[in-house]
């Protein structure tokens, strides 16, 4: 008979679920502190329209594990904004990761009082609300009625600025209001401006005051305007007087002609400034008689100036409306100077172009048989404008050397005739035309052109011949 | 012995009139050209420099519509008309044409061209100084795209096409008769460009990819403005204009001197 009543015992247990071997306990949570619910819980006064949004916590205070499997709200002007999905299991409560959420919204439409039932597994807790009437809160030209718990964002404001909004308050009803509380807190806003509670309003009729927002720093602010029993949040975004420190960054340090290159200005920190700068650029030749090179340039929007733009939260400016901005370096030996101007000053970053021998660019090398003649082409850039001679040594089908040797030609007085001309900067192709007045050019193979300048010689090697 | 006797004598004539014509030879010296590119205001331009340094030069032609450049010759579509220009950007020759793009392909000497107008469905053939239109029949339907057009010998076309199940060659004779091949070009994506030498000119997620005719392929690490068109600058170069800014960039296709750059903005 023990044995027997033992069995049932446990089969018994089995079955139970595993709620009913813990415990849940429901508590009312007002955003910082969870206070215990008994039986009821008046969720306070809303105008219609508003809501109220009280929060629920479900704690396992058992040893073992629970499981929420009932929840039900029964009663008009309340309804469940947010729970766990079902079946939920909680593990016994060691801290907020381990109880479930229920948020419950109070939307009365009408004045009257309210209640409902909500039912948490077995444990039923009855839910009061109140609809009175009260003003209808207007902000600015809107006429839309702001709910409780509303944001108003004042906007971003310069520190020592001030932004004020005009609020209005409505007694759309039929019988007189009175509101007995009318109050702002928060660092940087103040208000009521023109209004004082307590505030008596007639049907119809209206009143207004003003909020002003001066940010005391470059910092994101917060504040609550209170009517009555309701609460509407403020916002505003303090802008720095001064933007933070910005540096000018090459993505190549590397100073050199022919490259193409870009900028960026990162920040010290987050901004807290809004405002525009310059961003300019600015060429000093090394070469002697030569001022400029206008190739040197960005290589969007205007040439040598770019609009530098900072807003609140930017960790780098954006230049010309892009995060970097590229540019390249000509073909002139000197300097290149960045200056980038903010209201806190001008900074400068140079990148330095040194001389260099002539850069003979391969896509340029030709040579052909014509006709009565050899043409023999070849281009690069001279960065020091001053080429001078130029060698031509031909080779036979065999690439040896013709016997002649090498064909030097003085061609300085041409170079700087054309350097002195062109707007190309250190860039120039040569086109060399030998006649033939002799011979078979067909026994020519190929040929090497050396070109020299102030820093040295530079070859372009063995261009074959095509016809 | 007695040939490489020979041989010498002769070359020795031919330099001793070399060393007396040099110093006039040194006279020509401009600016290098890198052919001509488009601009976002329409107008067409000759391009001067080198890799990582370049100028425009003065607008050639406005309201142009599409252009292409081969390094000797070059093709410009306006609304109503398709031109021929050389080097210098002088227009040789017009004919009428539908209105809308097109696309362009040359053959390897750079001297016969294709157009490909896509409105009219038609093929115009440029060879020994003037237009010709060219009856065909290319095995493509309405739903295909043309992409781009190719000019791989003096006696056939390939037509670049997008269909649904991807993006195919299409070639065919320049005598009108139907397409003799067709294939899948498998990993090739839009907009695609199709050289003289048969290279395939298109982007991944990396930036351009340059596909050559066996097959093997060269990526160049470029950041891709999210919609853009290419077109052909140059022998060496391929221009690829950004279709949402007035960006333009050039692309070196020359093998072993890849490179990806900015071209300034015409207008600066």
């Amino acid at each position: 008979m023990i044995a027997r009543v033992v069995l049932l015992f446990a089969w018994l247990a089995a079955l139970l679920p595993l709620s009913a071997l813990a415990q849940l306990e429901v508590y009312e949570f007002n955003g910082t502190t969870d206070t215990a619910v008994g039986a009821l819980v008046n969720v306070g006064t809303a105008a219609p329209g508003d809501t109220i949004v009280t929060r629920f916590h479900v704690r396992n205070t058992g040893s073992g594990p629970a499981v929420l499997q009932t929840l039900s709200l029964a009663g008009a002007g309340f309804t469940i904004q947010s729970a766990p999905s079902l079946p939920y299991t909680l593990a016994p409560y060691v801290g907020l990761a381990s109880e479930a959420e229920i948020d419950i919204d109070f939307s009365p439409t009408i004045i009257a009082s309210y209640s409902a039932t909500m039912l948490v597994n077995t444990t039923s807790i009855a839910l009061q609300g109140t609809a009175a009437p009260s003003a209808v809160v207007t902000v600015g030209s809107s006429t839309t009625p702001l709910s409780a718990g509303a944001t108003v964002n004042f906007g971003s404001v310069d520190v020592g600025s001030k932004q004020a909004e005009t609020f209005v308050l409505t007694n759309s009803g039929t019988a007189n209001i009175n509101v007995a509380t009318l109050a702002v807190s928060g660092t940087g806003f103040a208000g009521p401006i023109g209004l004082f509670a307590p505030v008596s309003l007639n049907p119809g009729q209206t009143a207004s005051f003003q909020v002003s927002f001066t940010p005391k720093s470059g910092a994101a602010a917060q504040g609550v305007l209170t009517v009555d029993t309701r609460t509407f949040n403020l916002t505003g975004q303090g802008l720095s007087a001064l933007p933070p420190n910005a540096s000018i960054v090459f993505a190549s340090t590397v100073g050199a002609s022919a490259q193409q290159n870009s900028i960026s200005i990162p920040l010290a920190a987050a901004s807290q400034w809004t405002g525009t700068g310059t961003l300019t650029l600015a060429f000093q030749s090394s070469v002697t008689g030569v001022s400029d090179d206008p190739a040197i340039q960005f290589l969007s929007g205007p040439l040598r100036i770019a609009t530098v733009t900072i807003s609140p939260g930017d960790t780098s400016a954006e230049i010309g409306g892009q995060p970097s901005m590229a540019f390249q370096t000509g073909t002139t030996a000197g300097t290149i100077t960045f200056t980038l101007a903010l209201n806190n000053g001008t900074q400068q970053a140079t990148l330095t172009i040194p001389p260099s021998q002539v850069n003979l660019d391969a896509d340029t090398f030709s040579a052909v048989r014509l006709y009565g003649s050899l043409n023999v082409s070849f281009g690069g850039f001279d960065n020091t404008y001053s080429a001078s001679q130029v060698a031509f040594t031909f080779y036979d089908l065999n690439n040896l050397p013709l016997p002649q040797g090498t064909i030097t030609v003085d061609s300085a007085s041409a170079f700087q005739q054309y350097f002195s001309a062109t707007q190309a900067g250190g860039m120039f192709q040569v086109l060399a035309e030998f006649p033939v007045t002799a011979g078979s050019s067909t026994l020519i193979g190929s040929v090497t052109a050396q070109i020299t300048n102030s820093q040295g010689v530079s070859t372009a090697q063995q261009i074959p011949f095509g016809n | 012995m007695m040939k490489q006797y020979l041989t010498t004598a002769l070359i020795a004539l031919l330099m001793a009139a070399i060393v007396a014509q040099s110093a006039a030879a040194q006279s020509g010296i401009r600016p290098p050209q890198l052919g001509f590119a488009g601009n976002a205001d329409g107008t067409l331009r000759p391009v001067y420099g080198v890799a990582g340094n370049f100028i425009l030069g003065p607008s050639v032609a406005g309201q142009v519509i599409s252009q292409a450049f081969s390094g000797s010759l070059g093709l410009l579509k306006t609304d109503s008309t398709l031109a021929v220009f050389d080097g210098q950007g002088k227009v040789l020759a017009t004919t009428d044409a539908a209105a809308g793009p097109a696309v362009f392909g040359f053959s390897l000497d750079g001297l016969t061209a294709l157009a490909y107008v896509a409105s009219s469905s038609t093929l115009v053939e440029w060879a020994a100084e003037e237009f010709t239109t060219i009856p065909f029949r290319p095995e493509i339907s309405a739903t295909d795209v043309v992409l781009a057009i190719a000019l791989p010998n003096t006696l056939e076309a390939s037509l670049i096409v997008q269909r649904e199940d991807g993006i195919w060659e299409v070639q065919f004779p320049l005598t009108g008769a139907r397409a003799v091949s067709q294939k899948a070009l498998v990993g090739v994506t839009a907009p695609v460009l199709a050289l003289a030498l048969g290279e395939l000119v298109f982007s991944d997620a990396g930036g351009i990819v340059l596909r050559n005719p066996d097959g093997s392929e060269v990526h160049i690490a470029a950041q891709l403005p999210a919609k853009f068109s290419l077109q052909q600058m140059d022998g060496g170069w391929v221009q690829l204009s950004d279709l949402g800014a007035p960006r333009r960039f050039a692309i070196r296709v020359v093998a072993g001197r890849e490179g990806f750059y900015q071209l300034p903005e015409a207008g600066q």
